[in-house]
């Protein structure tokens, strides 16, 4: 058990490594970050003092030194476009991301799980097939679509709710509906299956012959079983929803990390995107190692050679 | 006042969920996000659809048209220029009066007890501080600001503390239009020396009639009346930028009620906000071009007689009429009528269309077909992407073999670049505000061997547009230099854009003639709100 | 570790397929033997009305797109500046075009033809360089096994870890716009779920007394694969591909949306949508309609995928 966990932790250790190099080396293909500070140019002599400030007058594997030793000293580089500390820039605008997603997950879980329910239990029905198809319908059309649409009419047309920023809770409504649309598909089709698998097994059969009510049986027996793959991969989605947020959190002027992220690539601001995107790896990882090990300790049969 | 409007309008709905609705209501009241003393505070929410290009920060040297849109309402300059008086005319304000004392020498008595935002007192070594870095280049950041407007200042010399001297490398003409850009801002040098540089163009702290309350670079810009400004209050107690890049969510924040005064909306947008009563349209046709800059030394279109052949083949009427709905200008010649009498030369013509004669021209040119690469960027200029594509065609049919590119930052090696999109806004109410700030040899175009003119006579004429005291001799020289550069055709004018403001209809605002385009100006008897 | 059914990460939100609930069923049949019996004819009379419905409007789709130049009323490039915006014909448009104009007078209609060629072709070669690296990553890890599992593991894991999105933006910053690029670059979006699958399937089919016993008679590495392996996850990998596919499409939207999609002239219908997003108020039917297309396609195909899984699962059956 031990060696499966060290093993494990290796791992993903090394993941997380191979990202951070990854990310440092794609980050300084993209280009020159002066050329986008700078769009009218720079004369020669200046452009050097700019590349030694920022360190980027070195070997790409002496930055890469460097920014791993920073890392370690809890120095986790400042933007090159806002000059601050990278750590400040998240720190600032996760909130709003994870407020968001939060409220999103919610509502997609709450939506989904009874779509998903009706969609197995009346399979055979149109009905089932209807609310499966509304679910999908959510997911067919492109985020910034729902948006845009949900803007004009709640907003443009019918003044109910406002459209930008995250000021009240009344702002939290549309960009929410907007990223649980996507969910939905996902929840109901994942509750769906599952829901599936579970009634056709054994102990259904047996639960039915024993001459329990039909509702006592889903409920109690299907349900419960049915949503422990369910519950597994929800969680793990989080970090999905938090993606997400790039296009919503345009569309709605939302102060979030989504655009943040968005912006370092787009602007090649390299401390930003190396800092976001590892964090993100290390929070994956994490989550993942966490997965595997509870897996073991729950499932014994699953023995391990790692 | 706003936000009570929006509650009031958001209870409009009689529904069902209406119950539910009001019940949050009071919840968001209890949150207290809106405070009552803020409502009813004199407010004005801006959605501004950018905050910056590249480099975020609000001190002065940002040339943007973005930053402009902010910097007037914190920074203040030497000499203010009035906004909408032609002609133009200077008013005292951070000096109280100057007067040239050499022909490169200018004394100026600054103002006695000007305090800054933070509270300290402007003296002259502020004044040196705040011009000298900019003009001496002390951070690379800073050169933007030199090359477009000081390259010929030199150093602002400390005579007493209420006393400075310009020095200029030459006589300056331009003198005080030059000193009354924003980039040429005093700001608090004992701040600057304890925050530094960065911190300092996150929170700037200047002594114009608003002060920087919260700037959050990607967001939000609050500012708040200034108190102790030297001059007339600002009309607004507070005023709050927020970034707002889709347009169909501005133009529904300001119809929503969440903010009260936009801007970046093009001609076509404008149907959803025109008949409304309460919200007004303020359409401006900017001194501005759209330009394609082709580079002179490319060996493709280093071809003298392919770029004007390119030159003449746009077929200027048809982009005004299609892609601007007839509201842009077509231009005459690379000037505006915002320069006013005597300057503004109305019928002085050199942009022409004459598609036979370019098919004539590429003809003669001995153009090989080889591929015209028109490098675009697909979101920067409005209608950038859809003019390429047009413009595309109509080269196509004078003959010449184009190619597309769409780029979101150019290279800084620009050798394998053959047209660049560029703006030519007038940075001030003069030829040169809007010709020497581009195509001078301490722009981009000549810097980086895209602008080259050849003519022997192009330095003389040049000098003497820019630096002549004879306003006659200065007409003379620039329109034989205009007609110069359009023989040359390192740049092709394609049109002058076409905007609007939308704002709540009880705004009262107008576009400052004098100001560079984009410039909002909110001090006081420039905006009023409400009743 | 072998064989666990780990519940994968969903790591990006704009992109990823709903794929997870693709259970291999126990493959407890002889090779050879496998679910799929009767023909696709026999399967389609039995679907259910919708699911045929859906059939027929994708066939539809496939053949317009194919044969778009004869289809599309109007050159989709052929510009017109002075019918810009121009509303449909049946709304009292001027110009006469069905489906209105766009931005640059472009007929609406043929445009959307066009970019269903050029969405769809994106999207399939997407799907299908996705699948047949995970295939083969899949089965290489899982016969292999060892170092080579545990690097290809490592890469899994890697792609997992990093928002899918970000890979995208990278890419094409480093290497431009083009449409390879672009199909290239969605190509990698899925594979790590085909590779899942596969060395899922290798690993159990490996335990299997046949299997061992073509071993012992020196069948080759090849071989098992060939014979074992594909007929066994072809079914799923069937699924996953009717569930990755509309991911991908979306993907080219979102990639519009940011402005690095596909770029101008070429027409796509998630450029066409993202460029026309801004005209949502004034003129939608330079929305309404690549939309349209985007939601029937990824409708059509989720739903059939869905059908798919239940008839092929062999524990519903």
């Amino acid at each position: 058990m031990l060696k499966f966990i060290g093993w494990r932790f290796g791992r993903a250790l090394l993941t997380v490594f191979a990202v951070l190099v990854a990310v440092f080396l794609a980050a300084r293909l993209t280009g020159n970050p002066l050329d986008v500070m700078y769009p009218d140019g720079l004369p020669p002599d200046q452009e050097q003092r700019l590349l030694v400030q920022y360190g980027l007058d070195k070997t790409v594997p002496e930055q890469f030194v460097n920014y791993v030793r920073d890392l370690f000293q809890g120095n986790f580089g400042i933007s090159l476009r806002e000059k601050r500390p990278v750590a400040d820039m998240y720190a600032e605008d996760i909130g709003a991301t994870l407020k968001l997603a939060g409220c999103s997950f919610l509502l997609s879980v709450i939506f989904g799980i009874p779509m998903g329910m009706i969609g197995a239990l009346k399979r055979r029905t149109g009905a089932g097939r209807l609310v499966m198809s509304v679910a999908f319908l959510g997911y067919a059309v492109p985020h910034f679509i729902i948006a845009l649409s949900l803007i004009l009419i709640f907003g443009f047309y019918l003044h109910w709710l406002p459209s930008t920023g995250n000021a009240t809770i009344w702002h939290y409504i549309l960009p929410t509906i907007t990223l649980a649309a996507h969910r939905f598909a996902s929840i109901a089709r994942h509750t769906r299956s599952s829901l599936l698998d579970v009634l056709s097994q054994d102990f259904m059969r047996t639960a039915r012959a024993k001459g329990l009510e039909e509702r006592v049986v889903i409920f109690k027996h299907a349900m419960r079983n049915s949503l422990i793959p369910v519950v597994t991969i929800l969680g793990l989605q989080i970090a999905g929803l938090i993606n997400g947020s790039i296009i919503v959190e345009t569309v709605f002027s939302w102060p979030g990390i989504g655009r943040l992220f968005v912006g370092a690539v787009m602007k090649r601001d390299f401390p930003v995107l190396q800092f976001g995107v590892i964090c993100f790896a290390a929070i994956v990882v994490l989550v993942n190692f966490m997965v595997d090990i509870l897996y073991v300790i729950i499932d014994p049969r699953i023995r391990t050679e790692a | 006042m706003g936000a009570k409007k929006m509650y009031r309008k958001r209870m409009r709905p009689c529904n069902l969920v209406r119950s539910t609705v009001f019940a949050l209501m009071i919840l968001g009241l209890i949150v207290g996000v809106f405070g009552t003393a803020v409502a009813q505070a004199k407010e004005l929410r801006v959605g501004l659809q950018s905050f910056d290009d590249g480099t975020p920060g609000l001190d002065t040297y940002h040339t943007t048209n973005a930053q402009t849109q902010m910097q007037n309402s914190i920074h203040e300059c030497l000499i203010e220029r009035e906004p909408y008086s032609q002609p133009l005319k200077f008013m005292p304000a951070l000096a109280t009066s100057w007067k040239m004392i050499q022909p490169t020498v200018m004394e100026m008595k600054l103002r006695k007890g000007v305090k800054f935002h933070d509270g300290s007192t402007m003296n002259a070594e502020d004044v040196a501080f705040s011009l000298n870095r900019i003009w001496q280049r002390t951070r690379p950041a800073y050169d933007g600001a030199q090359g477009r407007f000081f390259y010929n200042f030199d150093k602002v010399e400390v005579v007493d503390s209420l006393t400075v001297r310009i020095h200029t490398k030459r006589p300056e003409p331009l003198i005080e239009v030059l000193l009354s850009d924003k980039c040429a801002g005093i700001v608090s040098k004992e701040y600057h020396d304890k925050v530094g540089f960065e911190k300092a163009d996150l929170a700037p702290v200047g002594a114009g009639p608003y002060k920087v309350v919260s700037f959050k670079a990607r967001h939000q810009l609050v500012l708040e009346r200034f108190n102790d400004y030297w001059g007339e209050k600002a009309p607004l107690d507070k005023i709050t930028f927020t970034h707002i890049p889709e347009i169909s969510s501005r133009i529904t924040a300001l119809v929503n009620g969440e903010v009260d005064f936009i801007g970046n909306i093009p001609p076509d947008q404008e149907g959803p906000l025109q008949n409304r009563k309460d919200v007004k349209l303020l359409g401006v046709v900017w001194p501005m071009f759209h330009v394609y800059a082709v580079s002179m030394t490319h060996p493709v279109t280093g071809n003298k007689k392919l770029r004007q052949a390119m030159n003449l083949s746009i077929n200027r009427e048809l982009l005004v009429k299609g892609l601007w709905q007839g509201k842009g200008l077509v231009p005459k010649a690379h000037q505006f009528k915002e320069y006013g009498a005597p300057l503004y030369m109305p019928e002085l013509v050199t942009v022409k269309y004459d598609p036979e004669k370019a098919k004539q021209l590429v003809k003669e040119s001995g153009y090989n077909g080889a591929p015209v690469v028109l490098t675009f960027l697909p979101h920067y200029y409005t209608y950038g992407s859809l003019a390429a594509q047009a413009i595309a065609e109509m080269w196509q049919k004078v003959g010449i073999n184009v190619k597309l590119q769409s780029i979101d930052n150019f290279p800084s090696d620009m050798k394998e670049i053959m047209i660049r999109p560029w703006s030519n806004p007038m940075y001030y109410p003069d030829p040169m505000g809007a010709y020497d700030t581009h195509w001078s040899k301490a722009g981009w175009p000549y810097r980086r061997n895209f602008f080259k003119p050849e003519n022997p006579k192009w330095d003389a004429l040049y000098e003497k547009a820019r630096f002549s005291t004879d306003v006659k001799e200065r007409k003379q020289s620039y329109t034989e230099l205009l007609q110069i550069a359009q023989d040359e055709s390192g740049y092709i004018l394609l049109y002058q854009p076409y905007e609007s403001f939308a704002m709540r209809s009880d705004i009262e605002w107008k576009v400052p003639t004098n100001m560079r385009p984009y410039a909002l100006t909110f001090r006081a008897g420039q905006i009023k709100v409400g009743k | 570790m072998r064989n666990i059914h780990k519940p994968s990460i969903q790591t990006e939100g704009v992109c990823t397929p709903e794929i997870e609930d693709v259970s291999v069923g126990p493959p407890n049949l002889p090779p050879g033997a496998s679910v799929e019996k009767n023909n696709f004819f026999d399967r389609f009379r039995a679907a259910p009305f919708s699911i045929q419905l859906c059939i027929l409007l994708m066939l539809l789709m496939a053949l317009t797109a194919v044969f778009a130049p004869y289809v599309a009323p109007f050159d989709p490039n052929q510009t017109s500046m002075l019918e810009r915006n121009d509303p449909p014909s049946w709304m009292g448009g001027q110009s006469g075009h069905l489906l209105g104009t766009d931005q640059l007078g472009r007929d609406v209609l043929s445009r959307c033809i066009y970019s269903l060629r050029v969405s769809v072709g994106i999207a399939l070669l997407g799907v299908i360089i996705g699948c047949m690296i995970g295939v083969v990553a899949g089965i290489l890890s899982g016969l292999l096994g060892g170092w080579t599992d545990r690097a290809i593991m490592m890469i899994v894991d890697f792609q997992l870890s990093v928002p899918f999105m970000l890979i995208v933006l990278v890419g094409i910053a480093v290497f431009g716009t083009s449409i390879m690029v672009l199909i290239l670059l969605v190509g990698t979006a899925h594979w790590e779920t085909y590779a899942r699958l596969t060395r899922g399937q290798v690993l159990t089919v490996r335990e299997y007394q046949f299997v061992e016993a073509a071993v012992a008679l020196g069948a080759t590495n090849w071989r098992i694969a060939k014979r074992h392996i594909l007929p066994n996850i072809a079914s799923p990998i069937i699924v996953l591909l009717t569930l990755n596919f509309p991911s991908i499409l979306l993907l080219e939207s979102s990639l519009s949306f940011l402005g690095i999609g596909v770029q101008p002239p070429t027409a796509s219908l998630g450029r066409m949508v993202g460029e026309g997003r801004d005209y949502m108020m004034s003129a939608w039917w330079l929305v309404i309609s690549p939309a349209s297309f985007i939601v029937l396609l990824t409708l059509c195909i989720q739903l059939i995928g869905d059908w798919l899984r239940d008839v092929i699962d062999v524990r519903l059956t």
